[in-house]
């Protein structure tokens, strides 16, 4: 009944989607305006088809219907209800259905903001490559990874459970949704970039009715990708929240070039340039959260978290060169046109700043990219085991990210066009100042190592600079209007929510930066062997270990020990570091527990339980300004959430609007004395 | 003078900032305890029974034996150098999770770096080429009317 109805709900997606995709090209050839309005129906079937899906393998998780595989493998009768949920995203084939589910959601905002448009050539094209991505990810349900495929044999009475690790801490509910809604919003840019190859528009159009879909796929993947991190550290026990395990990297790839895009469209929308780069982007984008979906669910590479394997791999990969092809193809056709007519007056302005960036963005991507796949190409050229891990990356990606770090501090400074010796002292000495100060200081508080050091003084840079573009804004607004100070702020931020928006983000990068460096140079971690009522010391903090507790459930067997941390004298509580048996599973699961401060964390994980005489062994481990890590992640969603807001008032109408939207890091829009030629 | 006056306070800023980054990064020399020396051995090798983690972060009980073998070594007198090549040629160069700078290992390094510099030399050039066109030229259109002009005065 619920296998049923839901595999009669794939089986109507797909029709919906190749329907759609033939009465839209039609349309398109015959330029019949009642088939392209016809089209958008074909998306909100579609929505219908997933929902039905959906709903259908909530429900059989819910009722524990065993007699559908994907259930008796992620589900028991013992799995909590919350897990029991998530159930959806435990593995591959519910993760595709969730996936579908959210395509379905993007393309049904498409048609229905841009419904007054739909006979417009360039909506028509996004919409029907929309639902090609569609067709693709429901064949892809209906065949390899049908989720609704019949156990076989006799229906078991209960079912295995979700791998151990996927039922152990509340953000897995948020943390796979916030990633898919990442990853496949990025289709929309892609489908409009798509459109606008096809139908020679790749002026400033599709950039603009573009611009929220990608600042909200960019925010969601953002937000994912620090969920992940918090959730590693938070239950996997070692301490740490970024491995370079292939599953993180295929996430970070997305949101390398997605980033990118995110600031060179601006360099598009203000001089006319990069129109060529803008779409081998926004491409390059959407076919790496292709590959990262490759990459985890093929089971390629054997990591955390490719918990399945199957023959899905080689429908992933064909897709992936399906829409490399068709996106090169359509470059290389359009090249000729494309080349666009403005130039970069001087090194020294935003938009070569914005080309710098770019070019770190992209050698980070690349980095990122080629330490992923390196050791399956070296494998497969030559038979030879090699492996890329964490030294490699780090190595690597730290000059990157400081130039990255220094290009965020100066950049918003700098004008567009060129920049003048006085123009550029007057908006650095604050800034500079403030850095060479965190320097000398960070030194004679005992810091050492040029990377840290200079990301402090760089952090230093940027924050600075932030607040004095802040502080302009709020003083001009001030005198305009004699308003007072809270009133200006928020008026001043609402007046250009796109300039404050990307500070407030570029704000939350500052403190992740400065977390990533003190945490990672600055942590102490140790193993303590403790009696009932004994304490150790580490780094002023104190712990007592005070016995042990087993705890059976149906769902697993947990041994916690109680342990007291005292520091300084105050008593900041009892917490209970934990190692889990599953049925399922060979080996225990640790669950850390973590004292979380502002400052620092206290990570304590139970590294065995007690023995014969009583004894544990603890993990303790000092982790500071870890909190700042996911801080500076919700400052970012909150940039991201502000920049998407409209303007309070548009002051010119038209493609003038596009020079307002960008005004100068002073708040005021800067006299443009001639108009790009285009 | 005033170009002086007007330069000479970033000039002490930038000595300021290059003499505290110099600090920063001049070796510290101090003894390292065998306790360092083993964890930097640790956080460059594989732990066997994980993908992505190193000895040094990962609790398996596999890791943790191989953390006190470690140890025991730099103890008993071996450089980090031999701690490392003692476990490439028990488990292969795979346990090393920094690609070693030689065959195809070296790939992984030169390919980024060539394509970082190839990037940037390319921005230069154009950079350059933006820079050295005029922005507004003079067609012949207008030479003509500058050149009838002329002769008509």
């Amino acid at each position: 009944m619920r296998a049923g109805l839901g595999y009669f709900g794939l089986l109507l997606g797909v029709m919906c989607s190749g329907v759609g995709v033939v009465v839209l090209a039609l349309g398109i050839a015959l330029r019949d305006n009642a088939l392209l309005r016809l089209g958008r129906w074909f998306v909100v079937g579609l929505l219908g088809a997933a929902l039905l899906s959906v709903v259908a393998m909530e429900w059989a998780l819910l009722s524990h219907d065993y007699s559908i595989r994907y259930v008796a493998e992620n589900n028991a009768r013992a799995t909590p209800l919350l897990f029991t949920i998530t159930g959806l995203w435990a593995a591959l084939e519910g993760s595709i259905l969730l996936w579908g589910l959210i395509l379905a959601g993007y393309l049904a905002v498409v048609v229905h903001k841009f419904r007054a448009r739909a006979t417009d050539p360039l909506v028509a094209w996004a919409t029907l490559t929309g639902l090609v991505v569609a067709l693709f990810f429901f064949l892809l349900m209906v065949f390899p990874a049908n989720p609704f495929r019949a156990t076989s044999g006799a229906v078991p009475l209960d079912g295995r459970g979700p791998n151990p690790l996927l039922q152990n801490h509340p953000l897995m509910a948020f943390h796979p949704p916030m990633l898919y809604l990442g990853y496949v919003g990025f289709t929309v840019p892609f489908s409009f970039a798509v459109a606008a190859l096809v139908t020679g528009r790749f002026g400033e159009g599709w950039l603009a009715d573009t611009r929220r879909a990608t600042l909200v796929a960019w925010g969601f993947l953002t937000i994912g990708i620090i969920l992940g991190a918090w959730w590693s550290y938070e239950v996997l026990g070692w301490g740490g929240y970024w491995a370079w395990d292939p599953v993180e990297n295929a996430s970070l790839l997305p949101w390398l070039t997605g980033t990118a895009f995110i600031h060179s469209v601006m360099v598009q929308e203000r001089r006319g340039m990069l129109r060529v780069w803008n779409l081998s982007l926004v491409i390059a984008t959407f076919c790496l959260t292709i590959l990262g979906t490759f990459l985890t669910r093929s089971g390629i590479v054997n990591s955390v978290h490719s918990f399945t394997q199957s023959n899905i791999g080689w429908w992933l990969l064909g897709f992936l060169f399906f829409v490399a092809a068709v996106g090169i193809g359509l470059v290389a056709w359009r090249g000729d046109k494309l080349r666009s007519p403005g130039r970069i007056d001087s090194p020294i302005s935003r938009e070569a700043a914005f080309l710098a960036n770019n070019l770190v963005f992209a050698g980070l991507a690349f980095v990122v990219l080629l330490g992923t796949v390196f050791p399956l190409v070296a494998e497969s050229l030559n038979g030879q085991q090699l492996s890329v891990g964490e030294p490699y990356f780090d190595r690597m990606t730290t000059p990157l990210g400081l130039a990255l770090l220094f290009l965020m501090a100066a950049a918003p400074a700098l004008p567009w066009r060129a920049a003048s010796g006085e123009v550029l002292r007057r908006r650095l000495v604050a800034p500079a100042w403030a850095a060479a100060a965190t320097l000398v200081l960070a030194v004679a508080l005992g810091a050492r190592g040029l990377g840290d050091v200079l990301a402090f003084g760089l952090a230093a840079f940027a924050l600075t600079g932030v607040a004095r573009q802040v502080w302009i804004g709020v003083r001009a607004r001030r005198h305009a209007h004699g308003e007072a100070a809270p009133l200006a702020l928020v008026r001043t931020v609402r007046g250009n929510p796109r300039l404050y928006g990307g500070l407030i983000v570029h704000v939350g990068v500052v403190l992740i930066a400065v977390a990533l460096a003190v945490s990672q140079s600055y942590t102490t971690k140790r193993e303590v062997h403790l009696a009932r009522n004994e304490s150790a010391t580490v780094r002023g903090y104190r712990v007592t270990y005070l016995g042990s507790r087993t705890v059976n459930t149906g769902q697993k067997t947990t041994v916690s020990a109680r342990v007291r941390i005292h520091a300084g004298g105050r008593d900041l509580g009892v917490y209970a570091p934990a190692v889990s048996t599953f049925p399922n599973a060979n080996e225990g699961i640790g669950t850390p527990s973590v004292r979380t401060g502002l400052l620092g964390d206290v990570y304590l994980t139970l590294v065995s339980s007690p023995n014969e005489r009583g004894r544990v062994t603890l993990g303790v481990q000092i982790t500071p300004m870890a909190l700042w890590l996911w801080l500076g992640g919700g400052i970012m969603a909150a940039g991201t959430l502000v920049a998407l807001a409209p303007a309070l008032r548009r002051v010119r109408r038209g493609r003038r609007a596009v020079d307002v939207l960008d005004a100068g890091p002073d708040g005021a829009v800067e006299p443009e004395l001639e108009v790009a030629a285009r | 003078m005033t170009a002086l006056r007007r330069w000479a306070p970033w000039g002490l800023l930038g000595l300021l900032a290059v003499a505290a980054l110099a600090v920063a990064a001049w070796p510290s020399g101090g003894h390292r305890t065998i306790a360092d020396r083993a964890r930097s051995v640790e956080s460059e090798l594989r732990c066997v029974d994980c993908e992505a983690l190193s000895i040094a972060d990962s609790s398996t009980s596999n890791a943790a034996a191989q953390r006190a073998d470690i140890e025991s070594r730099l103890r008993a007198g071996e450089t980090e150098a031999q701690v490392r090549r003692a476990y490439v040629d028990r488990y292969g160069p795979s346990i090393l999770l920094r690609p070693q700078n030689k065959g195809l290992g070296m790939l992984v390094w030169a390919l980024p770096v060539g394509a970082l510099v190839l990037g940037a030399g390319g921005l230069a050039v154009a950079l350059r080429h933006w820079r050295s066109e005029p922005r507004l030229a003079a067609s012949s259109a207008d030479e003509q009317l500058v050149r009838r002009t002329r002769e008509a005065r």
